[in-house]
Parts: structure tokens; C-alpha cells; sequence
């Protein structure tokens, strides 16, 4: 199985490498699907395990149902991604490189030299059946890292992306505990029986419209 | 002209100099009469700045081209509309602009002095003090009357083709107020702070202030993206530039203490957190204008490149150190009152709230210095661009608009999970049905993450009305039960009642109508073809036949426009004329965009050009669906802002007789239990 996987990757070196989901293609789909149906997942058990046997061959069953789902879902995924869909994908990762600051299939700018000849590449890309990441790099080696509309998930560009999310999840521990800590300090008193007259209720009365009328 | 504007800007820098030192000597001397020489030193101030301002319009109107800057921003042929807004067409002009309005805002604030004498002394000095470094600005770095040398051309320069456009009138002047307008609230919380101000009267003062520079801003925001969209041609209304991102910084900050003030006005909590957040609203104002006027990062926009960013650096240091001065010696005055009592609070919405609002603003505001980061730390530059902001906004907004619906849900102090549920369950199922209707009508999540969020975004927006229509629905109910009125005439009282919390219930209405507008983005479509006569082109359920295309020539600029007739389902629906134009001073072209919106869809065809070799026109049509809820989302906003910014009607006096107040109460005895929030 793992033979089937790692030759369905691209042999090329990947740009978004280490920590980008491995590009699975239509044939790898059904090619896993074939290595997991020949049963090779089981596991050979005694005799006397036999319930434990069943149970498990249930648990491979479901296992072997839902992967095949999940092949069938890649599969007409994948099946919808034609050319352009990637063109409109990759188009819309890279920059203009004419100084317009747009993204380059955005770009309208009126006489601009370069996002016709970008889009030509972008197609020659495609067309010579390349894959997304050789494409990027291709454009990378060409114009610079700046015709990437976004940071890399390598190096120091991945903390481009850490950042915000850390920000937000050091925020939101920090509120939690502050919401916590402010409520532990609040001191639970027992309500004496209510023994004011007219003119007190009222401003009571008062006071909670004023604290609850927002 | 020039001679009277420069004189104008030196005494006005004067008699800010003035305000603000004879101020602060008479708030520390504490003498009355040097105190209103210097808030009439200020008011002198404004109509010193007005003349100025106006005797640079006369200079464009007069087509005074010794003047450089009215030659770099003007021509002769230019409509007289255009000539007046090369005010703030440029670095110079603009900060004048600025200047002029943040005068004006003073001379509003100070004629306005007895409101509260003491703390409106304190804030007109901190806004001299701001007038005076905008002054010394145009005084200094940015002149706007800086003469030509040599021979005076004949003809300007022009303004730039992409600014003639009516919507180009109105926006600036609005950001401006909005970004401008920061100042009048962080004067008066910097002067509460100094002053040691007793109780949260500054807070009602200001609140006014802050719900107008916000509801600027926001229009200001809107009517850049508006512009952008119909003018620039991209079919996209907002593109992540560093201009765009330094606008939205305060907006989120602002929107963050509207809200978290009422905890201080209401149960007298987080004092420290507003005055700062006030803060720095007014410092990401500041930082944002430094941002795109400094060439510290690149911007599509104007303004890039110039050598004033060390006097904003220099502006946004000392700013900030006199806030960390009095803040540290003061603070003892800004203690909590009142603790929170539940998890399950108005308190704590509007904590998560914040806390939501403010990761935003650090989001957009790291992607927009991320790459002078890079750039420092690695010694090369990469790009931050609209790819990596929606990514990271996007959940961040989603979880916002969850916050919306739930937020106004919950009780002050502690709510029940029953009055939660109550409140909450029809609302939910609401959502729920309409991410099922949604996907059976073929927006599905599991093709792409762009639609699961399209899907989230329609389905959480949908809650939030349920819950904003759910509120007017009960307070109109009992007002009608009350006065026999019927539920609409009920929810029209109970508005007028609170105007600000049913103000900001539409306010929430009309942002997740915005909402629903940007889920569209991901379903848009466009197309790119050569069209000759009678030449056909198939997008989505468009057909567009080309009928003819042809030219024009006027004093300011000459045109090519095709005339391009709309078929839907085979039947004629409308015929549209997108066009180009070269405008000849500037020797700059421009498209104008044909737009056709409606709430469905806007069908938006541009002109993008001429196939050199045969001579047809070339076109590119987008569909973009759901454009125009933005738009319309927007007018909601501003009118419930308004409704917010209106006082509350008095419930009318009732003479009740003894005997029916007798019937009255021995009713109420009858009630065993009263709800509502």
C-alpha cells in the first residue's frame, strides 16, 4: 500500500513541501482502493479469538467502506478540477508583476505588458501538464518571490501564518482566564429578605432598568 | 492666492502653538481667563486654516499653475467638481484637508465647552497639540502652496483619470472624518486620564463623538470599496492593499470600544481597557496615515512615496509615551467596580467580542508589515496579498458574526441556559434549515473550503437576523400590550425608546447583509472576449451580443465604447455600454465600467481594450453574485446608526386614577414571575 501512495506523488520537489497534503491524483485514488480491497489488512487470529476476529473484521468492513467513501468523494473532487479550475487557481496565487499590485488575474490594468505574457506562461504551464508547484516555482525562478500573492508555508514565511492563529489562541486562553479568575472573585453574599419601603424599591427598580436597558 | 494660503498656515500653526501652550499653563495655573484666550486662540485657528484651505481651492479654480501642486493635480478642461476635490488629490492638499477638518472638529468642540468646561479645556489642549503637528506638516514637509520654478506651463498636469469620478467627491472627505474625527474621544479620555475625571461622564460626552467619527469611517470605507469596484474595473471591491488595510485598522478598534463601553457605562468595568483601546484607535490612525504616506510599504494607491514618515514616527513615539505617562501615573482612577459574576454574560460577550475584533486588527495589521519583516529579518521581500488575508480573516469573521447573534442574547450579569435557550432555539433551527437549503440548491461545502464558508457565513448571518428580528418581535409585543398598539407600531415606540440598543440591533442587521454580499465572492464568474459586430459570448445565464462599438472625442478626454446588448433565458433585458477612456493632460487611460446589479447578481462588463490587428473591442464580463446586499447592507448601517445616535423618547406620564391603580396592582399580584432581559 504505502508503494502505491508514494508513487502517486509528484517526484518534483514541492514548494509548499513539508507541510502541504501530497496532490492525489484520480489514478493513485483507485489504485489505493485496489491494495485496500485484496484484504490485506487483516489481521491472521486463532481459532479460539474467533469473536474478536469477527468483531474486527466488522471494525475493517467499516473502516474498508469508509475509506472508499472518502475515495469516491476525492474522486469526483478531482474529477472537476480541469484545466480551468487550476488555471483560475493559480492565476489567482500569483501577482501581476507590472507594479499594479493586483493579483494577476485581477489585473485590468489598461496596456499592461506583463499580465498577458504571465497568463500565457501560467497556460504553457499547464498545458505541458506540470504540476501546481512546479508552476509556482517556475514563476518564482522568473519574477522573484514577491509573484507569490502569499507567503510559503517554508521558513520564516510560516510565521506569516502562525502568527495570527497563536495570537488568537493566546487571546482567547488569556480571556478565558481572565473571565474565570474575575468570577472566583466575586463573593457570593446571602440576600436578606427584602424589607425596604415604596420609595427605595423604586430606585431599585431604577437601577436595574438603567443596568439592563443596552 | 499662494502668498494669502502660506501666511494663512503660519498663523494658524501660531495660534495652535498658542492654544496649546496657553492652555496647558492655564489648566496647571488653573486661571480661567488664560484658558479662553487659548480656546479662542483655537477657534481663530480653524478660520485661519479655512482660509488657507479655500485659497488653495480658488488656486485650482482659477487654474493658478504657478502653484505646483495645482499644476501636478489640475487642468484647464477638468470638471469644476474634479477642481475642487484636487484638494485632497495629493500628499499636500490632503493633509491641509486633514488639518482643516480636525479644525473643525475643534472649533465644533470648543464652542460646545460648556458641556463640561474643566474636560473640554483638557481636550482642546490635547487637539491643539495634534493641530499643531498637522500644521507644522504642511507648514514644513508637505507645503501645499510650494511654488513652480522657472516659466509657469500653461496647462496642469491633470488629475488622475482613476479620481474623476463623482463617488472620488465624497469618499476622501469621509475617511478623513472618520480617521479625524478619532481625535475628539482619545482628547477627551487622554483629558479624563490627566484629570483624574471622576465617574463615566466623559464616556457619555464622547460616546456621541465616537458613533459619528465611526459612522465616517465605515461610510468612508465603504464608498473607497464602492469606488474601487466601479471605477477600477477588477470586478473586485476590495483588494487588501496596505491604503485599504490601514482604513480597516481603527474601524475594528473603534467598533471594539462602542462596544465594550457600555460595560464601563453600565456595571463601571474595564475602564483600563477602554482608554486604551481608545488610544489606539487614535495611534493605528496615525500609524495607518504614516503607513501610506511614508513608502514604508507598497500601496497601489497615491501617496506612496514621500519623506514625512519620520515626522509621523516621531508624532506616534511621543503620543504614545505621554498615554504609557499618565496611564502609569493615573491609573489608580481607572479600577474596576464591578466584578463578572458569570461565564454566561453580556460581560463576557462583549469580552470574546473584543477579543475577536482585536485579533482581526492584528491580523491585518501583521499581513501589512509582514513583508518589511521578511525583508529585515531574511533580506527578502515577499508578498502579503488578498490569498493570505481572507485565509486568516475569514474564520475570524465567522466566529464574529456567531458572537453577533449571540451576544445580544445574553443577560447583564448572568443569564439562564433556559431564557438562552428560549431566546435562542428558533434562531438556530432557522440556520440550520438554511445551510440544508443551501446545499440542496448546490452550494456544497465539501467541494471547496471558499463555499464552506460562503455556506457558514449565509447560514450564522441568517441566525443573527432571527435573533435581531426576535428582539423587535418581543419588545413591540409588549409595548403593543401595553398600549394597544399594533406589533409594528410597538417596535417603532420600543426603538424610539432605546435608540441606542435598537439602533444597534439594525446596525448588526445591516452588517450581516454585508456579510451575505461577500459570500457571494466565491461563486463569481468572468469571461474575456473579442467582440466584433454581432459577435456572441455565454456567461453564466448571460448572453451578451456585441451591437456595435465606436468613439468619441471631448475637451478632457477622447473614448471608445462598445454597445453591448443583454440576453437572459433568449429574451432582451437591457443594453450596456462599457467604455475606455484616454484622458489627454495626463495622458493616463481609464475604463469606466458598465454595471448591471441587482440583488441576485451584478452583471459588470469592462472595456479592456482594442485587438490591435483587427480593431474590435475587447471585453471582459464578470457575474458577481450578491454585490449589491454589500451596498445596501451599508445604508442599513448608516441608518441605524443615526437611530443610535438619537435621544431616547420619554415614556409618556399617565394620570392613573386610585381605583384603577387599585385594579392595577392586585392584577399584578396575580403575575407570578416577570422575564425579558
Amino acid at each position: 500500500m504505502a508503494t502505491g501512495v508514494e508513487g502517486s506523488l509528484s517526484p518534483r520537489p514541492t514548494l509548499f513541501g513539508d507541510i502541504g497534503v501530497p496532490r492525489l491524483g484520480l489514478k493513485s485514488s483507485l489504485a489505493m482502493a485496489k491494495l485496500n480491497s485484496d484484504g490485506a489488512r487483516y489481521v491472521k487470529l486463532p481459532k479460539r479469538a474467533g469473536n474478536r476476529n469477527l468483531k474486527l473484521e466488522t471494525r475493517n468492513s467499516k473502516l474498508r467502506i469508509a475509506q472508499l467513501l472518502l475515495i469516491a468523494l476525492l474522486a469526483i473532487a478531482f474529477l472537476g478540477a480541469g484545466d480551468d479550475a487550476r488555471f483560475n487557481k493559480l492565476g489567482h496565487g500569483l501577482m501581476c508583476m507590472c507594479g499594479c499590485g493586483q493579483v494577476l488575474l485581477e489585473c485590468n490594468h489598461v496596456g499592461c505588458t506583463y499580465s498577458e505574457r504571465m497568463r500565457n506562461e501560467l497556460t504553457a504551464g499547464i498545458e505541458r501538464g506540470d504540476s501546481d508547484s512546479l508552476v509556482l516555482q517556475s514563476f518564482v525562478q522568473k519574477y522573484g518571490n514577491t509573484v507569490l500573492a502569499a507567503p510559503t508555508t517554508t521558513g520564516f514565511n510560516r510565521v506569516a501564518w502562525i502568527m495570527p492563529f497563536a495570537v488568537f489562541a493566546g487571546a482567547l486562553a488569556l480571556t478565558i482566564l481572565l473571565v474565570r479568575m474575575w468570577k472566583s472573585r466575586a463573593v457570593a453574599h446571602p440576600v436578606p429578605p427584602p424589607n425596604l419601603d415604596a420609595a427605595q424599591l423604586d430606585d431599585l427598580r431604577k437601577k436595574a432598568r438603567q443596568e439592563t436597558d443596552f | 492666492m499662494p502668498q494669502i494660503g502660506s501666511f494663512a498656515l503660519l498663523l494658524a500653526l501660531a495660534l495652535a502653538a498658542y492654544s496649546f501652550l496657553a492652555g496647558s499653563l492655564a489648566l496647571y495655573r488653573k486661571d480661567d481667563r488664560l484658558g479662553e484666550t487659548a480656546r479662542r486662540a483655537g477657534i481663530a485657528c480653524w478660520a485661519a486654516v479655512t482660509v488657507a484651505a479655500v485659497a488653495l481651492v480658488i488656486a485650482a479654480l482659477g487654474n493658478d499653475f504657478s502653484v505646483a501642486y495645482i499644476l501636478h493635480h489640475s487642468n484647464r478642461d477638468l470638471p469644476i467638481a474634479y477642481k475642487f476635490a484636487a484638494l485632497w488629490s495629493g500628499q499636500e492638499g490632503s493633509l491641509l484637508f486633514w488639518a482643516w477638518l480636525l479644525s473643525t472638529y475643534a472649533l465644533v468642540l470648543r464652542l460646545r465647552y460648556k458641556v463640561d468646561p474643566q474636560l473640554t479645556a483638557h481636550a482642546s489642549a490635547i487637539i491643539a497639540a495634534v493641530q499643531v503637528f498637522f500644521l507644522l506638516l504642511v507648514n514644513f514637509a508637505a507645503h501645499p502652496f510650494g511654488l513652480v520654478s522657472g516659466q509657469i506651463p500653461a496647462d496642469g498636469n491633470g488629475l488622475n483619470p482613476l479620481l474623476q469620478y463623482p463617488e472620488m467627491v465624497i469618499h476622501p472627505p469621509m475617511l478623513y472624518l472618520g480617521y479625524v474625527g478619532v481625535t475628539v474621544p482619545f482628547a477627551f479620555a487622554l483629558g479624563a486620564l490627566i484629570m483624574k475625571y471622576p465617574g463615566e461622564k466623559w464616556i457619555h460626552i464622547t460616546r456621541r463623538w465616537t458613533m459619528v467619527a465611526w459612522l465616517f469611517l465605515t461610510c468612508g470605507i465603504f464608498l473607497g470599496a464602492h469606488w474601487a469596484y466601479a471605477v477600477l474595473g477588477w470586478g473586485g471591491y476590495w483588494g487588501w492593499d496596505p491604503v485599504e488595510n490601514a482604513s480597516i485598522l481603527p474601524f475594528l478598534t473603534m467598533t471594539a470600544f462602542l462596544h465594550s463601553v457600555m460595560m464601563q457605562e453600565k456595571r463601571g468595568m474595564m475602564k483600563m481597557w477602554n482608554m486604551w483601546l481608545i488610544f489606539t484607535t487614535f495611534l493605528l490612525a496615525i500609524f495607518g496615515t504614516f503607513l501610506t504616506r511614508s513608502g514604508v510599504v507598497s500601496s497601489v494607491h497615491a501617496f506612496a512615496q514621500s519623506g514625512i514618515g519620520i515626522w509621523f514616527v516621531w508624532f506616534l513615539a511621543l503620543t504614545f509615551a505621554t498615554c504609557v505617562f499618565f496611564f502609569v501615573r493615573n491609573r489608580e482612577t481607572l479600577k474596576s467596580e464591578h466584578r463578572l459574576e458569570s461565564l454566561v454574560s453580556r460581560e463576557s460577550s462583549f469580552l470574546f467580542n473584543n477579543l475577536v475584533l482585536l485579533v482581526a486588527c492584528f491580523a491585518v495589521l501583521w499581513g501589512t508589515l509582514f513583508p518589511v519583516l521578511s525583508e529585515w529579518v531574511t533580506g527578502s521581500k515577499v508578498t502579503v496579498g488578498p490569498p493570505f488575508f481572507n485565509r486568516v480573516n475569514v474564520p475570524i469573521g465567522l466566529f464574529l458574526i456567531f458572537l453577533t447573534a449571540v451576544g445580544p442574547l445574553l443577560a447583564w450579569r448572568k443569564t439562564s441556559l433556559d431564557s438562552l435557550k428560549r431566546n435562542f432555539l428558533w434562531p438556530a433551527v432557522l440556520a440550520v434549515l438554511t445551510a440544508i437549503g443551501l446545499m440542496i440548491g448546490g452550494m456544497h461545502p465539501w467541494e471547496d473550503v471558499s463555499y464552506f464558508y460562503s455556506l457558514m457565513a449565509i447560514s450564522l448571518s441568517v441566525l443573527v437576523a432571527a435573533t435581531v428580528v426576535g428582539e423587535f418581535w418581543r419588545g413591540g409585543r409588549v409595548i403593543a400590550r401595553q398600549s394597544g398598539k399594533n406589533i409594528l407600531g410597538g417596535m417603532v415606540t420600543i426603538t424610539r425608546r432605546n435608540t441606542r440598543r435598537y439602533g444597534g440591533y439594525l446596525v448588526h442587521f445591516g452588517f450581516i447583509v454585508i456579510m451575505i454580499g461577500f459570500a457571494g465572492l466565491p461563486f463569481n464568474l468572468d469571461k474575456e472576449q473579442e467582440m466584433g459586430f454581432g459577435d456572441k459570448m455565454q456567461i453564466g445565464s448571460f448572453t451578451l451580443v456585441c451591437d456595435s462599438y465606436t468613439q468619441d472625442d471631448k475637451p478632457n478626454y477622447s473614448s471608445e465604447w462598445a454597445v453591448i446588448d443583454v440576453y437572459h433565458h433568449g429574451k432582451k433585458i437591457d443594453t450596456m455600454y462599457p467604455e475606455r477612456r484616454f484622458y489627454k493632460a495626463s495622458e493616463q487611460t481609464s475604463t469606466i465600467v458598465a454595471n448591471r446589479s441587482r440583488p441576485s447578481g451584478d452583471l459588470y462588463l469592462v472595456y479592456t481594450g482594442r485587438n490591435q490587428d483587427t480593431g474590435k473591442p475587447i471585453i471582459k464580463a464578470h457575474v458577481n453574485p450578491l454585490v449589491m446586499w454589500i451596498w445596501s447592507g451599508v445604508v442599513i448601517v448608516v441608518i441605524g446608526t443615526l437611530i443610535a445616535l438619537l435621544p431616547n423618547m420619554k415614556p409618556a406620564k399617565v394620570t392613573v386614577r386610585e381605583k384603577e391603580r387599585a385594579e392595577a396592582e392586585t392584577a399584578r399580584s396575580g403575575v407570578v414571575g416577570v422575564g425579558g432581559d
